[in-house]
């Protein structure tokens, strides 16, 4: 099943960065403090040349039962201990990412197909910090008090809630789930992690951290596994389960709220986007291009935030087209394990598949300036799924490609005349995650960020993260805020105790 | 202290000399001392000063060349091995047949069993690398410890070699700055008394030498990578 030469590099890339699981990649899941071989092995596929270069476990009944289980046994003392007692485990297991960060960086590439230039531009830190930022968060915050004038005091306390399941996409594998991971586990709640079936990778090192950090057993489980009919399914039906924390599709979120209304589950859903990123007249347009790149491409344009609906003012739409299609043409798309490389692979087969059937449409209906085709590559990238860079003119804003995510590197881009017509054609789909605004105009960026119907808006820059910030999606692009105290009504119970002063 | 003394001393302590002095030694001196200090048996040599700028730099016509025992190929590279760890990126022969003086370039080319990318970890006794060239010869031609890549090239890999610490390109050069390599190795055959079967030649770098720091090394060049870890 196994084509030898990248399959033998990889290992050999393993070894050489002193990768401490056995060869060949056989992923498994962790289950109270231990690693399960689990059966009905699935293959792990490396996007960038189509080679199964290991598999995962499936799994099912057993395994979720068992973490399930696990995580609810381990809730018992977990939710019990004050934050500071729970801080060192965290701040130990952020350690150990750190540790393990040259392997993190090969493992997100094989996974998602994204070159590893972009896991070096800070990833693995980000990631350390997700879990560090809110073991120290957990212990600062304080609450509420609501004197009343006839004699009564309210004071508000917040309490974990209990098994969480964390249900995370392919895109930014280890990235998303650790952002889950932190709260989950700071704020006292205990942990299932169900990552994506595509990228397995991340999330078994990440146990093997979370293992080598000494966390006890049961407060993070890792199940892989499917969605219908599998490990996804099983944790959003499974009552000891309290709280789903979901990142990915929206018509899956659907799915997931349907299944989870039964047992009335806690839901956070971080949804698809379509976001608008409006540049307007007075932008500096070298900088609108350079964020504009990063904001169509990165990691293959595979992100919910992706600013894929390029709207730009009339005066300035030749002169940023123009800059826009060479910088496209000159990114350089290949074997995402080089340094040198900037555009990798989609993540799979059927991935590249529902893309191209954008980009077909596209060619029907629209004008593709550039792009729209397969890269030609050298053995053995010339099985992977790879798409050029892609940006395309001449829509209209109810077409197909304006309106539905496409979740790959393929932009379409609109002009405008005015503030008010701008601001129309942004909001003008059923997603709200977030937004780009690209001005020098201080006065149109406040005017303009506050008629966004979304839930975030980066001003002359995309994908900035403070992790203290509110973040998740307006209309049908999520519900629900994570971050700093946002996250309390999801990730907290809270309780109001009322006493009389007689 | 004669040259000899300075080097093997500095060598033992693991500490830096101020080079650029006259020793009254002249070149084939200090192929001597170097014979005498970094003794056989050999698992090959390593070539220095295979550009012609820097040749003209040093006030020589030809490269020079160290000598590379077993115990310097590497798997990984531990600093605290080295006394100035520097880098560069290259490209190493090994020879499946031996190579006598005087053989011809065919002759040398069917010698070769296979090219693969290397890294030469540099080492000098030599404060900052300022030397003389008997100073730089004397001390093995700064070598320090050597990587092999793992995959066996039939020909010389074309276009660049580029070197990677941890994901930030830290040395570029074109692979046809080494010259024709076999022509190299019909030089050194004939400076050396002859080369092995099994020995290993490195060509030398078409980068500047860079420090060495800890973490991932990477070296691409003709489509593949070496990959080390840096402790």
């Amino acid at each position: 099943m196994v084509e030898p030469k990248i399959y033998k590099e990889t290992v050999e890339r393993l070894e050489a960065l002193g990768f401490p699981f056995r060869l060949p990649l056989e992923v498994t899941h962790y289950i109270g403090g231990e690693f399960v071989r689990g059966e009905n092995f699935f293959p792990v596929v490396y996007p960038a040349t189509g080679e199964v270069i290991g598999t995962a476990p499936e799994g099912r009944e057993k395994e979720v039962e068992q973490a399930v289980a696990a995580a609810k046994e381990a809730f018992k003392k977990w939710s019990k201990m004050p934050p500071s007692q729970r801080r060192p485990y965290l701040r130990r297991f952020a350690e150990k990412i750190r540790e393990y960060k040259p392997v993190f960086e090969v493992l997100e590439t094989l996974d998602v197909g994204r070159p590893i230039h972009e896991n070096r531009l800070g990833y693995v830190d980000r990631m350390a910090n997700n879990i560090e930022f809110f073991a120290d968060f957990a212990v600062t915050h304080g609450s509420e008090a609501y004197p009343m004038e006839n004699g009564y005091i309210n004071y508000v306390l917040r309490f974990p809630v209990g098994v969480a399941a964390l249900i995370t996409p392919w895109n930014m594998p280890s990235m998303l789930a650790t952002w889950k991971i932190g709260p989950t586990l700071a704020f006292g709640n205990t942990a299932v992690l169900k990552p994506a079936e595509f990228t397995p990778l991340g999330a078994w090192l990440l146990a093997k951290c979370a293992h080598e950090a000494g966390l006890p057993p049961g407060v993070f489980n890792v199940v892989h596994g499917f969605g219908p009919d599998s490990a996804g399914e099983l944790l959003t039906k499974h009552p000891d389960v309290r709280l789903i924390s979901f990142t990915g599709e929206t018509t899956t979120g659907k799915i997931i709220m349907k299944n989870a209304s039964d047992t009335l589950k806690r839901l956070s859903m971080e949804l698809g986007g379509k976001a608008p990123n409006l540049i307007f007249e007075s932008a500096d347009l070298d900088r609108a291009v350079e964020v504009t790149m990063r904001a169509s491409f990165f990691n293959q344009g595979e992100v919910c935030l992706a600013g894929s609906r390029l709207l730009v003012q009339r005066s300035v739409y030749e002169p940023f087209l123009e800059r826009l299609v060479k910088a496209a043409r000159s990114l350089k798309v290949g074997d995402p394990l080089d340094p040198e490389t900037r555009m990798g692979a989609l993540i799979a087969e059927e991935h590249l598949n529902k893309v191209m059937s954008y980009v077909e449409i596209a060619r029907e209906t629209a004008t593709i300036l550039t792009g729209g085709r397969r890269p030609e590559l050298p053995h053995p990238f010339d099985k992977g799924y790879f798409l050029e860079p892609t940006v395309v003119v001449d829509v209209k804003p109810s077409d197909k490609v304006c309106q539905e995510e496409i979740f790959g590197p393929m932009v379409v881009v609109m002009p405008f005349d005015t503030e008010e017509e701008a601001i129309e054609l942004a909001n003008n789909t059923p997603y709200g995650l977030n937004a780009i605004v690209q001005t020098r105009d201080v006065g149109q960026a406040v005017r303009v960020s506050e008629a966004l119907e979304v839930g975030t808006v980066w001003v002359n820059d995309w994908f900035v993260r403070d992790l203290r910030v509110p973040f998740g999606g307006a209309k049908q692009s999520g519900i629900g805020r994570e971050g700093g105290h946002y996250g309390y009504e999801f990730y907290y119970e809270t309780k109001n105790v009322c006493i009389a002063n007689r | 202290m004669t040259l000899l003394e300075a080097v093997e001393k500095a060598r033992a302590e693991r500490r830096t000399l101020s080079g650029g002095r006259d020793w009254g030694v002249g070149l084939e001196e200090a192929y001597r001392i170097q014979e005498a200090l970094f003794p056989g048996p050999l698992k090959g040599y390593k070539l220095g000063l295979v550009s012609e700028a820097k040749q003209r730099q040093m006030g020589i016509a030809e490269p020079i060349f160290g000598r590379v025992h077993p115990g310097m190929l590497l798997e990984r590279v531990v600093l605290e091995a080295f006394v100035q760890p520097r880098l560069e990126p290259e490209v190493a022969v090994v020879l499946k047949e031996d190579l006598p003086p005087g053989a011809s370039v065919g002759e040398a080319y069917r010698a070769v069993g296979g090219y693969f990318l290397a890294v030469d970890v540099l080492d000098s006794v030599w404060e900052g690398y300022r030397f003389t060239l008997p100073e730089v010869v004397a001390d093995n031609t700064s070598g320090g410890g050597f990587l092999l890549g793992r995959r066996r090239f039939s020909r010389l890999p074309q276009g660049s070699l580029r070197a990677y610490l941890n994901g930030e390109k830290v040395a570029e050069g074109p692979v046809e700055a080494l010259g024709d390599p076999g022509r190299r190795l019909l030089w050194l055959a004939e400076r050396v008394g002859g080369l092995r079967a099994g020995q290993v030649v490195f060509l030398g770098s078409p980068a500047q030498a860079v420090p060495l720091a800890r973490g991932v090394l990477e070296v691409w060049g003709g489509g593949d990578v070496l990959l080390a870890r840096v402790v």
